[in-house]
């Protein structure tokens, strides 16, 4: 088991920038490594768990009025959008839970007990929005999603899971 | 004696509580507290709740089942928060008596941008109790699996494991328990002589049902999770 109080410094879908020879070298050497770790009983487990609920709960929210209040049905373009940021976690991070918000929206919850919370929504439009309560503190805002967990949301998490 | 009416325009005192009823299971988390998801308003700008004044029990729940067979879904559950919570959060309590629902107030107005939204949710979600609508016996718990509910059952053991988790066998003893609620090593309730001091006794149990080692299980991580009825 990877026991880890900082993010592993690599995620599934993190790409090198380079073109050369030793770039290349390290994106195969990297993702040869994720490979390995998704091949464990502990990560690989947990990541088909995470996918099963994923595609349960998106199922449960595709038509109108889903929430019984008029919820707007979750579409194609968040779902894409919400796959790909659910495979930048970094590994070694817990898996939030998801769920969906009636504007359409699908949430990333972190959490640790009711004053130490994080949830997360990502539209189709590639937007973060984030809330976070740690104890007395709350923090919220948006951030885009441009292919990484954004540094900011990262901190939150580890503060709520800490 | 007549029990006397529900006057629309009576005052919605702080200590009364509103009812947000839930008919979408992932709003729930696993430990039977309710997400900020099920008090984001959209599409509307104000979010629809029922109030409980003189209701009672039995008819806030036909209150919810109605919303939910107006939408041909089932009724998991309602999270009852007290007035004074969303005026602590600047929301407004504004009545909104429907023909079939007089109790019903809608409580805005929410900030329009949707992280501020969030995370006023958020704070109301962590003031809310959540209270699932279906109540069943410890015999029953099989058939709820994946279920979000109440168990009110024989509490027959009560085993610490090394690992100092605590095990609530119903029913029975291990290994012929109906159901046994777990309480993991750390979670911030009730103390070891407490639980103990249950055995014996029926008691409540809240929570999702899930299975482990082929039985029926609830986790509880809270101390709200376990009542005497």
């Amino acid at each position: 088991m990877i026991i880890s109080d900082k993010p592993l410094v690599f995620s599934p879908d993190n790409k090198t920038q380079g073109e050369s020879d030793a770039a290349r070298f390290i994106d195969q050497a990297n993702r040869d490594q994720i490979r390995d770790l998704e091949r464990t009983e502990t990560l690989g487990g947990a990541a088909a768990q995470f996918a099963d609920e994923f595609a349960s709960t998106i199922s449960g929210c595709r038509i109108e009025g889903w929430d019984g209040y008029g919820a707007r049905p979750v579409n194609d373009e968040t779902i894409s959008t919400a796959w790909r940021f659910a495979q930048v976690i970094p590994l070694g991070i817990c898996r939030p839970s998801i769920g969906a918000e009636p504007d359409g929206h699908i949430t990333f919850e972190w959490y640790s007990n009711p004053d130490r919370t994080l949830s997360v929504s990502v539209d189709g439009f590639g937007n973060l929005h984030y809330s976070a309560l740690l104890g007395p503190e709350c923090h919220y805002g948006t951030e885009s999603f441009v292919g990484l967990v954004p540094f900011r949301i990262l901190e939150l998490i580890y503060q709520v899971i800490a | 004696m007549a029990l006397p009416k529900f006057d629309p325009s009576s005052p919605i005192l702080d200590a009364e509580q509103l009812a947000r009823f839930v008919l979408y299971k992932s709003h729930i988390r696993i430990d039977g507290t309710l997400k900020q998801d099920a008090f984001i308003p959209y599409p509307y700008t104000d979010l629809s709740t029922t109030r409980h004044d003189l209701l009672g029990e039995r008819k806030i729940w036909i209150r919810g089942n109605n919303v939910a067979r107006q939408q041909k879904l089932l009724l998991i559950g309602r999270g009852d928060v007290c007035a004074s919570v969303y005026r602590s959060r600047e929301l407004q309590i504004v009545r909104d008596p429907i023909d079939c629902n007089p109790q019903h107030v809608n409580i805005g107005p929410w900030p329009s941008d949707k992280p501020a939204q969030k995370n006023r949710a958020q704070l109301i979600a962590k003031d809310s109790v959540f209270r699932p609508f279906i109540e069943i016996a410890d015999t029953e718990a099989s058939t709820y699996i994946g279920d979000f509910v109440v168990v009110n059952g024989f509490l027959a053991q009560v085993v610490t494991s090394q690992r100092a988790n605590m095990f609530l066998n119903f029913g029975s003893p291990y290994p012929n328990q109906n159901l046994t609620a777990w309480i993991q090593r750390g979670a911030p309730i009730l103390g070891e002589l407490e639980v103990i001091a249950l055995q014996g006794q029926r008691i409540r149990v809240t929570g999702k049902i899930e299975v482990c080692n082929s039985k029926p299980q609830i986790r509880v991580s809270l101390g709200s999770q376990i009542s005497n009825p």
